[in-house]
This record gives C-alpha cells, structure tokens and sequence, in this order.
C-alpha cells in the first residue's frame, strides 16, 4: 500500500461522514415518502453489525468489532438498542469498525470473491466497476435499493477517492466504511404504510423484523426480494420466508445471539477470578465457558430442536481443554471443541452446573448462593428481586467468624438481620444447591472441611441437591412462559407491559401445544400478524400507548 | 471412569454452519460408546492418577550462594580454562586463527572440539564439586557407604530425608556448576522449555490405586504426552487438562508397576527408562538404568525425584548437543563436566577395565495432576464420532 493509500485510511473516516451524508441528502430530495413513522429508532448491535457483515461479505474476513455497550431494558440488551443513543465515542467505534471492515473486505486476500468484477486498471477509477460493487452491497447495508442518486453520490465519491490515492481499492474502501456509518445502516426505523385504509408496516420493515427476529441480522437478498415483489405481505409468502429462515444456518446466529444476550453474556468481558484461589480459571476459560453454554443451547433447541425446558437437565455439551480441567473430566481431543456428555452420576446438567452460570454468578474468590438465585429467578423466572439496601452490614459474609465454614452458616448469620432476611429468602434456598460448586464451577463436596448440605426450595419445591433444583426449575410453569415473554420482547423490541397479557398467554399456548421447541415459539411470532402490527395512532409516539394497543390487532388463528 | 469424545474437525465455529448438526449425531454415537466401553471397562472402584511433568533440576543442595556446599567456589568457564592452557595472547590467536573458531573448543592436541572429543582435552582449572552430603533418591547399588563391588565403584552415599543412603553422583558434577544450579542458564532454560517445547511433555498414569495413601501394588505407564501445558493464575500450570499419549511414538510408551506408602508413590526398577528432554533449545534423549520414579501425592499433583544410572556415553551425548553446544553462554567447560562425569561414575562396571561405565543421577521433578486420554483405547468411536466440532481457537 502507497503512503497515499496510508493516509488516507487514516483519514478514511472524514470521507466516511461525508459519504454518510450522502444518504440523508439524497433522502431528502427522494419522492418516496413514508404514509407514517414508527416512533421507534433501533440502534444496530454488535452482534447485528457482525452477523449483516457477515452475510454480505462472509465467514472469512474477519470482523474484529468493537462497538460501544448498550443499556439492558427488559432483560435484555436488543430492547435497550431502542434506546440508545450514538455518543461521540459510540461514533467513534462505528467509524473504526466500519474502516476496519472495509479495508478487510477489499483486502486482496478476499476482494477477488467478493467483488463482482475487477477494474481495468487497479490504479484508476473504473466507475462501472464501483457501481456493480456498490448497488448491491448497499441495498443489503440500507435494506432498499440505492436511488439513481445515491449510487451516483456515492460512485463519484469513489471516483475521487480513488485519484486522490491512487488505488481502485483504496478508493473504494474508504466509501465502503462511510456507507457503514451511514445513519441508514446503523439504524433501523421502522416505516409503515396505509393499504385500503389499513396502516402496516412496509413490507421493508416487515422484512427487517423478521430477519433481526430470526438471524439477528438484517435481511438477506431473498428476503429483501419478497419485501419488494410483494410477496411477504401474503400470509403464503411470509410462510415461505419464515420456512426459509427457520432452515438456514444463520437461524443458529440468532439464537445463539438471544440467549448470550439473556444470559447476561457480557458480563464474561469484564469477568475476573482471583488466581490464588482459582487458578485454573484462565482468560481462555472465561471464554471458553460462554462458548460452551452457547453451542450447547444451539445445538439442543436449533439442531436436536429439543424441549427448552430440558436445558437445564440435559447432560450433553461440548467441552474444551480448559474447561474440561475444570469439569475434571477427560476429553479425547483436546485441541479443539469436542462433543461429551456427563455421566448419569454425575452432578452435572443443565446450564445451572455449567461452569459460565456458577462462575459468573459468583464473588471473585467464593460462590454465592444469593448470586446464583437471584439469578436464576431474574433470568429463567423473569421475576424482579430487589437490589440489596446500601445501609447493608455485609461483615457476616466478608469477614466472616471462622466457625462458619460453608456459605450456608454465614449466610444463615446474615439473614439474622431482618433487614436482609427478606430478600434472601428468595434467592438463598436456590442458590444453596448449587454449593458443591465453587466459585469457578468446580466440584467440591466439603467447603472449610465442612461437608457441603446443598438442599433447598424453590417456591414449594423442595430438593436434597442440585439434581432436584434442576427438575424444580425444568417443572416450573413460569420457566417455559418466561423464556416466550423475553421472545416476545425480543421479537417486538420494547419490554413487555401488562396490556400484552393476551398475546403472551397466546404465544405460551402454541409454545405448550408444540412441545416448547423454541424453533415453533420463533414461527408462532413470526408468522403472527401482531408481529408486523401497527399502532392506530402511530404518528403520536407514546410508546406505552403504542405497545398497549398492538395486542389489540387481529392474529391468525 | 472412561471417557469418550470426538477427535473433531479443524473447521472454526464461526465457519461451521453445518457442524452443530455433526456435533450432535457425534454425541449420540459417543453416548452408546462410552455405555458399551463403561460396561467392559477397567476395575472397579479403583481410581487411576494422572500426572503431567512440569519441572525438572539436579537434585542436591543449593543453598543461595553456594558458599556452604562449593567451599571451594563455583566453576571455572570456558574462556578461563581456554586462558590457562594457552596463556599468551600470541597462542590463544594462533589457535583461534588456525580453526577458524572464536569460541575456544578446537584445543584437542589435534584440534579436536572439547565438547565432541572430550576425552582428549584436561582443563587446566579444576571443577569444583560440592561437599554437601544430603540428598534424595534411592540406593541404587545396594550398599550402605558406596564401597566398591562387583558391578559398581567406591563412592561416597548421600542421605536422604529419611536417613537413607542414597546414590547421586551427577550432583558431585554439576553441583557447583553456575549453569545447573537454580536460576543458572542451562537450569533456567529447562525451566521455561518444559511447558514451551513438546519434546518435554512426560506423562505418568497410576492405574489401579485402591487407596492414594496406601496401595501395595499400582500398574504405572509412562509416555510421552501430546498437549500444552496452560500456566494458571497462581505461577503454576493448571491440573485436570486433558493430556493425549503420543501413540506415535510407542518406543515411548513404557509400563512397570509399583505402590503408595504413606501418599508417596514409588514405581519399581526400570531396566531401561526412555525419555526425551530439551536444553538451551537443543533436544535429545535421555535414558536411564534402573530407573525409579519417588513422588510425594499432592491434591494438584506431585513432587518428588527420577533416579538411575546414565550411561556415560549416552549421557554425555545428551550434553554435549545441549550445554556443550552453549558452553560460552551457559559458562561451563564441556571437559571439565565430561572428566567429572567419568571419575565420579558409580555403576555398570567393565569387568576388564574396572571402570564404572554409568553415573547415578537424581532430577527432582515437579507434576500436576492431567487426564491422560489414550487414543488407540476408543480409536474406533472416536473415528465414527470424528464428524463436526469447530476449533477451539
């Protein structure tokens, strides 16, 4: 690469602004105007960012992104996506990203595939060129195609880039990163229309939901295609998308992106043990363990196409090198991933006794057994459990009396508070079952020589050990109408409110009658007209008015 | 317990859109096989122990400066003995001109190398050895003051913790050499090559242990290993990984037996014992007469010594590719060591000349605990299983 070219990646963002603009400019002057706005924004995620890349440009470049955090509302960080704003320093790491990306993608070790065709001379503008490359690549990145304008804003911006550096690729690079901080790719708003006197979304939007619903991404060519011949706004043509959809690969991306994201995954990023004590539990493993809860949910609900509810009984994972030094298992092949399922005997199933749920919900140095039920009740249950009053006297449990060797003591002597007695009734007879595992989700039967008593209740089921926590939470009727309402909050992007009532009990009724697969409950919403419903008053952007008045709208029967 | 899992294909999880459903008919499979290998499976309720080594020395006493064990200092270098065998600057040129080489070694009365042809080069300095007297290891000749016998020379016993007598020769040769003892260069490099080079990943599995404190007979396999080490977060290496034998390397793989008294585990006499090992980066093999593992049971693994005689030939192969090779950078006179090793020899002794022809050597050494996974046992199922898991990284 020249020193021009140097620079001007450098320099790449300024024309990325400017090439962004681009967009809204030629909007502006745009005939096409929309009946009616939905009042929500989303802000594109990092999971949603990766996964679109990825199925414009492939498995093969790399995506090394890094976007700023978004706040979780609802349980779950999509939902705050709505929320979000684009901080300087939010911008900051889309503009990064989006050159990143770029110069990946024009790279001559992947540029030869994926652009359409190759310019006469790599050192001058070839103008028909940038076009083949650019049409496409921005109506999946804008989810429409690129107006006449558009295409020729942004090919004249290629066009100069390009003499100024004096490289095809480099040129068009450096437009390629500014369509990707092009407000029209890192937001989606939804748009509706007004159709024999019925206000719907577009059938652009219809396709934007379902595809974020289904792949976490945005939609494909196909589905792009069925938005703009029509089709996806017949009952039979969405069928066929969402059969489509519910078949690829990519359906493994959206659900692996939905549970990390109610998991609490990203905590895993800022996750730290104390090595004296746990010195097993290396980087690698926290990475390991997230990737492990991950394939295994995959693999049951997506390609198994099993009962959710056997998640947290099931005795198939995958397993690693490291994390199987810490399951102190054996595993055939330690160099990569490996299939292993856990003796009948042992006190391992499900995801409560996989290492990412123990370690997380623990301190750096011990378990937790109010950590664990508190989140387990706040996860699988989607019940609230009060934070902790900031007068609390934590001395029971931080400098606790050395006659107190299990968790159980101390926390039986912290619970002598009434103050804290309260809350922890919730949460401790949960999370007591899981204290033959150590604060890195190792097996251990006695805590300070003490053997470890990990009976315990959740509501009015009792257990002797963790096996019996795991049949409690498998049998809880709120586990499986937990999981639809976090779906459906998903699938709508706002948090649920009591005026849905009728369409969960809806949802949790053909996700009962078809066995709580999860691949069925994502059919029964994406095939739903309350899926794709529009509030009557739309243009008056009270949200909870908004969300109050979808269930109100028809759905198939 | 038997386990059993994928060898698995080296696509990335990311790249591997159709492998989860691979991943999943391999679990099936897997499960039925690890039924059927649980019901035909080894003895019950004994457990077996898995170790994996991590560190290797000389054993013998190293206090801090050595003053207390080398009384009469630590060893002279190359350069210095170089010095005093040609002591003008006019004969030191001479030589370094004549074979081309500024490093001292061509100072045989032909020209031979110090370190290939040791025998023909006396340093002028002499290599001091250590006075101290204590020692772990075993009694390898049998005697109780090292007086000379049919089969091995006069020389004075070490004792142990125990009060035991104990033979360890190669420390009288290496105990006041800088390089050997801790944090000198060749003692320091074994340190760090152990987890960094795979030439050094030695596995022991204790098969058939009835109680860890106490067992009067275990089946013990020791190979060479296939895998990383991982260090932790507490300047250890992590215990529990999975170690695979290097089936490849079957000449490698050796079996005796042996027990556990009061949680130390001690294998019986190996005829022969095979290993290989590295030095300033250089590798070689390292073998070992009537070997003898003594390891002290920890909950992460073990510590505790290698003994056996090094047959001096051999032995002095192995040294020569690694701390002769380096000799100006690891500060050691390749005959000094080579002389050394010979007059301190103890074993194995030539009828007809009534040399010794083998010195005893004791390493302590260091292990954790690892699950040594033994790919011919599940060879079978693990090629019908072998369909579908991604790369770990």
């Amino acid at each position: 690469m020249n020193m021009k070219a140097k620079l001007f990646w450098a320099s790449a963002g300024l024309l990325g602004l400017f090439a962004a603009s681009v967009t809204a400019i030629a909007e502006q002057k745009s005939e096409l105007k929309p009946a009616a706005v939905l009042s929500r924004a989303r802000l594109i995620t990092q999971p949603q960012y990766v996964n679109t890349l990825r199925g414009i440009f492939g498995p093969n470049v790399k995506y090394p992104v890094v976007l700023a955090p978004m706040h979780r509302v609802g349980g779950l960080v999509d939902v705050g996506a709505s929320a979000a704003v684009v901080t300087g320093g939010a911008l900051e790491r889309f503009d990064s990203a989006g050159r990143t990306v770029a110069k990946e993608v024009l790279d001559p070790s992947h540029r030869d595939y994926i652009m359409p065709c190759r310019p006469a001379s790599e050192k001058l503008p070839d103008d028909a060129c940038a076009r083949k490359f650019l049409a496409p690549v921005g109506r999946l990145l804008f989810r429409r195609a690129l107006s006449e304008k558009e295409l020729k804003a942004y090919t004249e911006i290629a066009h100069a880039a390009i003499i100024e550096v004096g490289d095809f690729y480099t040129g068009l690079g450096g437009t390629l990163s500014g369509m990707l901080v092009a407000p029209e790719f890192l937001y989606v708003t939804p748009t509706t229309e007004v159709v024999r006197g019925e206000n719907r979304l577009t059938a652009r939007s219809r396709a934007i939901r379902l595809s974020m619903l289904l792949w976490n991404a945005y939609p494909d060519s196909e589905l792009l295609t069925a938005a703009e011949n029509g089709s996806l706004n017949t009952d039979k043509g969405l069928a066929k998308q969402v059969d489509r959809m519910l078949a690829s690969p990519r359906l493994a991306d959206g659900v692996r992106n939905f549970f990390d994201d109610m998991l609490v995954f990203e905590s895993f990023d800022t996750l730290t043990k104390d090595g004296k004590i746990y010195p097993a539990f290396t980087t690698q493993v926290t990475t390991d363990a997230r990737e492990q809860t991950l394939r295994t949910i995959v693999a049951h609900l997506v390609e198994l196409n099993g009962d959710y509810r056997d998640l947290f009984t099931t005795r198939k994972t995958f397993l690693t090198n490291d994390l199987a030094a810490i399951y102190g298992v054996a595993i055939n092949d330690p160099d990569r991933w490996a299939p292993y399922e856990f003796p009948t005997d042992s006190a391992r199933g499900g995801l409560l006794t996989q290492v990412s749920f123990l370690a997380l919900y623990s301190h750096p140095g011990r378990s937790s057994p109010t950590r664990r039920g508190r989140a387990i009740r706040e996860i699988f249950l989607c019940q609230k459990v009060p934070d902790p009053p900031p007068n609390v006297d934590f001395s029971a449990l931080e400098r606790p009396d050395p006659t107190l060797k299990t968790a159980r003591d101390r926390l039986n002597r912290h619970s002598q508070n009434p103050v804290c007695a309260g809350c922890h009734k919730i949460t401790d007879p949960i999370g007591l079952a899981l204290e033959n595992f150590d604060g890195a989700g190792a097996y251990r039967t006695d805590e300070s020589g003490a053997v470890i008593d990990a009976s315990g209740a959740l509501n009015d089921a009792s257990f002797k050990n963790v096996k019996g926590l795991e049949e409690a939470l498998h049998n809880n009727p709120r586990t499986p109408t937990c999981l639809a309402e976090r779906m459906t909050s998903y699938a709508l992007n706002r948090p649920i409110e009591a005026a849905d009532q009728d369409l969960l009990n809806y949802v949790n009724t053909k996700f009962a009658a078809n066995g709580y697969r999860v691949k069925e409950l994502l059919r029964v919403i994406a095939t739903d007209k309350t899926f794709y419903a529009v509030p009557a008053d739309n243009d008056k952007p009270t949200i909870n008015k908004a969300d109050a008045e979808t269930v109100t709208l028809g759905r198939k029967s | 317990m038997i386990n059993v899992t994928a060898r698995t294909s080296p696509r990335g999880a990311t790249e591997d859109r159709g492998g989860i459903s691979r991943f999943v008919k391999a679990l099936r499979i897997g499960v039925c096989a690890a039924a059927v290998l649980a019901f035909v499976g080894g003895r019950a309720h004994a457990e077996t122990i898995g170790l994996v080594m991590t560190s290797w020395h000389v054993e013998g006493v190293f206090t801090k400066d050595g003053k207390s064990e080398c009384p009469d200092g630590l060893n002279p270098t190359l350069e210095e003995n170089f010095k005093a065998q040609f002591k003008t600057k006019e004969e030191q040129d001479a030589i370094i001109k004549k074979y081309g080489s500024t490093q001292w070694h061509y100072r045989g009365p032909n020209g031979e190398s110090d370190n290939n042809s040791p025998e023909t080069v006396f340093d002028p300095l002499p290599h001091p050895e250590p006075h101290a007297t204590a020692s772990d290891g075993f009694n390898l000749d049998g005697t109780q003051d090292g007086r000379a016998t049919d089969k091995t020379c006069k020389h004075d016993k070490f004792v142990n913790a125990s009060g035991e007598a104990v033979d360890n020769q190669f420390y009288r040769v290496t105990g006041c050499v800088k390089s050997f003892r801790p944090q000198g260069t060749f003692d320091g490099f074994i340190t760090n090559e152990i987890p960094a080079l795979m030439v050094n990943r030695w596995l022991i599995e204790i098969k058939g242990v009835d109680d860890r404190m106490n067992d009067d007979h275990v089946d013990v396999m020791i190979a060479h290993g296939l895998d990383e080490l991982v260090a932790d977060g507490n300047n250890g290496f992590v215990a529990g990984r999975s170690q695979r034998v290097d089936e490849g390397s079957a000449s490698f793989i050796q079996h005796t037996t042996g027990r556990i008294v009061n949680g130390v585990f001690m294998t019986d006499s190996m005829p022969e014992f095979r290993m290989t090992g590295s030095g300033l980066v250089e590798v070689g093999e390292r073998r070992f007469k009537d070997a003898r593992f003594k390891l002290k049971l920890t909950p992460n693994g073990a510590t505790g010594v290698l003994a056996g005689y090094g047959d001096i030939p051999r032995l002095w192969r192995f040294y020569a590719k690694t701390i002769g090779l380096h000799a100006i950078a690891s500060t050691v006179s390749p005959p000094s060591l080579y002389h050394s090793i010979v007059r301190n020899a103890d074993g194995y002794k030539d009828p007809a000349t009534g040399q010794c022809t083998a010195i005893s050597q004791v390493y302590a050494v260091g292990f954790v605990n690892a699950n040594i996974v033994r790919q011919s046992s599940s060879t079978d199922v693990a090629a019908a299983i072998s369909k579908g898991a991604g790369a770990v990284r």
